[in-house]
């Protein structure tokens, strides 16, 4: 569970979050939806840890946000967007190097039944640079997926993949009933199909909906289904 | 360990590290037939001070160049980010990484600068205690310009950065930095020679040739002017080992407190 309390990020004068509260409860498929620049990176950076909460609180699984201990990221796992991983290793290697830098040795049980899981186990032994923007994403979700963390951190896991690949990530995530998933994205269909719920950022603050409630309070309804 | 594995197998599949190579491998063979006219005896360290006259201007670059590119493909490959938001921060990942990067540059060069013994054996009387320290000033010179690129790839935002920061660095140690000095050297007196003497060998590249030359006998300290006894002051594996330390804690400490995750600033 992902509880944020009264956050406020700012660079210089612009203030980005503004006094932000919010809460993403277990299992929840949570969208994380607004314009650009809205502040979605700042949002997603401070509950990963990588920019300092200097005003209010964020708490993972219960446990508080800080550099002081690393409990907390025990319970996230993060695919950033437009990632590359490293394109001269093959997908299993790569997903060996993040096992190991993860957990300090790769279970090759657990990286084949990963694997499988996204459709890769055929292609684990073809360099990544080889793969197609599809086959990369799906290989980032098999490296989240392998460390087993409750919550996941998508940044717009679809961005830039054809509509079948679109499709084939979304089987995924739609198959993952144990996870809590916050998922930035711009794309509504998706929000539609995979999503139980929308948290809204507009000008630093932030508004959480039930994916029907942000459809209709945003007139919505009939776009991208 | 996992680092190292993990750059070995990028490096070896890749083009840059051998292309590197092969150049050093063509200058050394080349250095080796041009000096096939030199003594048995003597020709041996008249190639070493050839070989390392030639290659002292490649290597530097190179380390900078694969330091600095290394880290920053992490960045732009956002295998950063998904590092550091795991057991990893940055101090830990810039460790881990400058180890795999000094294995995987410093394991092919020791492999061909054995080679290049084997070859050696056949033209000139060999001194391994004297090519133990070439290689050694080798080592040296890769250590402190990987990590100084190492710390330019963690400042940088962009790879234009990357190249105005290398070229800089390289610019400033082979011209800049005794160009400098040599406009204080008037004021130098029995005073402000250690302080004179300590600003002119934190130029690695003097460090490392001082330390080659006397290393091999070219200089002796025997008969040295009371100005220069000073400036000498202590011994030039001391130098060095300083010169080391000191550059290797200035570009981790520099790379942590400077570096940007690119992506969220």
């Amino acid at each position: 569970m992902i509880r944020v309390t009264n956050l406020n990020q700012s660079f210089g004068k612009k203030t980005v979050l503004d006094g932000v509260t919010v809460e993403i409860g277990k299992y929840e498929i949570c969208a994380l939806v607004g314009r650009n620049g809205a502040g979605k990176s700042t949002f997603i950076n401070s509950l990963l840890g990588l920019l300092p909460v200097k005003q209010g609180a964020i708490a993972i699984n219960g446990i508080e946000v800080t550099n002081k201990n690393d409990e907390w990221k025990k319970a996230i796992a993060y695919l950033p967007e437009k990632f590359m991983l490293y394109p001269m290793l093959t997908g299993l290697e790569n997903m060996t190097f993040f096992a190991e830098a993860v957990s300090g040795k790769a279970d090759l049980a657990r990286m084949e039944q990963v694997l499988r899981s996204v459709s890769l186990w055929d292609d684990r032994d073809v360099q990544v640079k080889k793969y197609s923007k599809g086959m990369l994403q799906r290989l980032g979700l098999a490296i989240t997926l392998y460390q087993d963390s409750s919550i996941l951190i998508l940044d717009e896991p679809t961005s830039g993949i054809d509509p079948m690949g679109r499709k084939e990530i979304l089987e995924v995530l739609k198959s993952l009933h144990d996870k809590t998933i916050l998922l930035s994205s711009h794309h509504l269909d998706e929000i539609r199909q995979v999503c139980t719920h929308v948290v809204y950022l507009n000008e630093g603050k932030m508004v959480k909906f039930t994916v029907r409630e942000f459809l209709e309070t945003h007139h919505l309804g009939g776009i991208g289904s | 360990m996992h680092y190292i594995w993990k750059e070995w197998k990028e490096n070896i599949r890749g083009k840059g590290l051998w292309l590197s190579l092969s150049i050093i491998v063509l200058i050394s063979i080349s250095i080796l037939f041009r000096s096939s006219v030199l003594s048995f005896d003597k020709g041996f360290y008249v190639l070493l001070i050839n070989l390392f006259d030639a290659i002292i201007y490649f290597i530097p670059i190179l380390c900078l160049f694969i330091g600095a590119f290394s880290i920053f493909q992490e960045k732009e490959q956002k295998t950063l980010i998904m590092l550091l938001t795991k057991k990893d921060n940055y101090a830990s990942f810039l460790v881990r990484k400058s180890l795999g990067l000094y294995v995987v540059v410093l394991v092919p060069l020791m492999i061909w600068f054995f080679l290049y013994l084997l070859l050696l054996k056949f033209n000139f009387g060999l001194d391994i205690t004297s090519y133990l320290i070439f290689v050694a000033a080798i080592i040296c010179l890769n250590l402190v310009f990987l990590q100084m690129g190492a710390a330019i790839g963690s400042f940088s935002r962009s790879r234009m950065q990357i190249i105005g920061y290398t070229i800089f660095v390289w610019f400033y140690f082979f011209f800049l930095h005794d160009f400098i000095l040599l406009s204080f050297l008037p004021d130098v007196t029995h005073e402000n020679v250690k302080l004179f003497s300590a600003a002119y060998f934190l130029n690695p590249l003097q460090a490392v040739r001082m330390f080659l030359e006397t290393g091999m006998g070219l200089y002796s300290f025997g008969h040295m002017s009371r100005l220069l006894e000073k400036f000498m002051w202590t011994k030039p594996v001391f130098f060095l080992l300083g010169n080391l330390v000191i550059w290797l804690v200035i570009s981790f400490g520099t790379a942590i407190v400077f570096n940007r995750k690119e992506g969220y600033e």
